[in-house]
């Protein structure tokens, strides 16, 4: 028997780290997109018409951008992998219904098919097909489902620095 | 000497108490590698392994684990706790950073004061509302809406020379900048500290003061006159022109690129 990782569960293994750093990207480059544009993400988010108040539309408009981008190098440094993987999934899944529902909205008031519905849902992409983005997001869920699950944790900072991080690795 | 004591090989670490007499205790070995143990080592088969020090090659098991990727899973618990640290953690940076940016947000501010719900309802699609909603909404708070023919015959006015007439752009600065009403003011209203000292001399002194953005769904317009009459511009000087600058463009009018008074006419595409 061998007491190395077989090829399968290697590759398994890599392919999991790229997902984490892809994830990562992503929400590092949506996060941007966002902190650099406050004034447009806020009147995006106004869009939704989710909260009355203007402290808490404001407060939501001006951390999410940051959060996205603190979670987006977490998941790049490989730091807090899961419990970072389960804020997303907490996020992701909440936007998804917001999304899906606006273009429902959309897609009644133009009377267009479901999929031709276009639009700045305030994600970070612009301007975007619906069904692309509802994909996307479906797809950034199973991806944080796996990180959730214990997976793409090789190369993560805590296990790179040091041989007594590989101690406390089994927390991270 | 450890005493001795059970290890769940899929928790390694995780001791438990022997029971009364037992040196080594069954570990199923169905999770691991079988060279992580000394004896015993067939899949799926009973192991006996030392619990004080189950190595394999001089590595502790654990490290094994570690380095064959099936180290302990955490419990919901303890993930969860995770989660509420990097939580509260990213919340404090956010709001930080969001304090620290040039561009950051205002908590305080009220940026919609015509209201926090959606500017049209459902779509941000470019379909403009009906003029005859905008304007009763305009009229309602004592603004006057002008459409795009009255909009150029103010623009032509011998009083827009003069100062009485003054046109107020309520775009942000790069769409400013791409191109405006010739002689028209900046004024973004989400940013109103950086305008007033420039925008504020020239609406004093106005007559009248015709304020446009984007047209179509847009009511940054709406917002920079409101934020003009908090400031003590009086409600019926202002105009809002409804169709703003993208039929000011169709409409063929001249257009000025970069700063005020740049004199840089330039014709822009529809």
């Amino acid at each position: 028997m061998n007491a190395h990782p077989s090829a399968r569960t290697r590759a398994a293994d890599i392919f999991a780290v790229l997902a984490r750093w892809s994830l990562g990207a992503a929400f590092l480059y949506f996060g941007l997109n966002k902190a650099l544009h406050p004034v447009e993400f806020l009147k995006l988010m106004r869009q939704y018409d989710l909260v009355p108040n203007s402290l808490l539309l404001n407060s939501v408009a001006a951390v999410l951008p940051w959060f996205e981008i603190y979670c987006g190098l977490l998941l790049l440094a490989g730091v807090a992998v899961r419990g970072t993987a389960l804020l997303l999934i907490a996020m992701l899944v909440p936007f998804t219904v917001l999304v899906f529902r606006r273009a429902l909205a959309i897609q009644s008031a133009l009377a267009i098919p479901f999929c031709a519905v276009k639009f700045d849902c305030g994600c970070g992409t612009g301007e975007v097909l619906i069904c692309r983005k509802l994909l996307e997001n479906v797809l950034m869920l199973l991806l944080s489902g796996w990180l959730l699950a214990g997976y793409g944790r090789r190369g993560c900072l805590r296990r790179i620095l040091g041989p007594g991080a590989a101690e406390t690795d089994s927390s991270s | 000497m450890n005493r001795p004591a059970a290890i769940d090989v899929k928790r390694p670490g995780v001791r438990q108490p022997l029971r009364g007499g037992e040196r080594f205790l069954p570990i199923s070995c169905s999770s691991f590698p079988a060279r992580a143990f000394s004896a015993g080592s067939e899949k799926n088969s009973v192991c006996r392994a030392p619990v004080d020090g189950p190595r394999c090659s001089g590595i502790p098991l654990k490290d094994q684990a570690i380095q064959s990727g099936t180290s302990r899973r955490p419990g919901a618990v303890e993930i969860l706790r995770e989660a509420v640290v990097v939580l509260a953690a990213g919340l404090a940076f956010a709001l930080v950073a969001n304090h620290i940016s040039p561009r950051g947000l205002v908590l305080a501010r009220n940026y919609f004061p015509a209201g926090t719900g959606p500017a049209r309802p459902a779509t941000n699609s470019v379909s403009p509302a009906p003029g005859e909603l905008l304007a009763a909404r305009l009229k309602e708070q004592g603004f006057q809406l002008v459409d795009g023919r009255q909009a150029a015959q103010l623009f032509h006015d011998p009083r827009f020379q003069a100062g009485r007439i003054v046109f107020i752009d309520a775009r942000d600065e790069a769409h400013y900048r791409e191109g405006h009403i010739p002689g028209a003011c900046e004024f973004d209203p989400y940013y109103p500290e950086k305008y007033f000292l420039t925008a504020l001399p020239p609406c004093q002194a106005a007559e009248q003061i015709v304020i446009y953005c984007n047209g179509g769904d847009c009511d940054d317009s709406e917002s920079a006159a409101l934020t003009l009459r908090d400031v003590g511009i009086a409600t019926n000087k202002l105009f809002i022109y409804g169709g703003g600058f993208p039929e000011w463009i169709t409409n063929g009018l001249p257009v000025e690129t970069g700063g005020r008074n740049s004199r840089d006419l330039r014709p822009l595409k529809p």
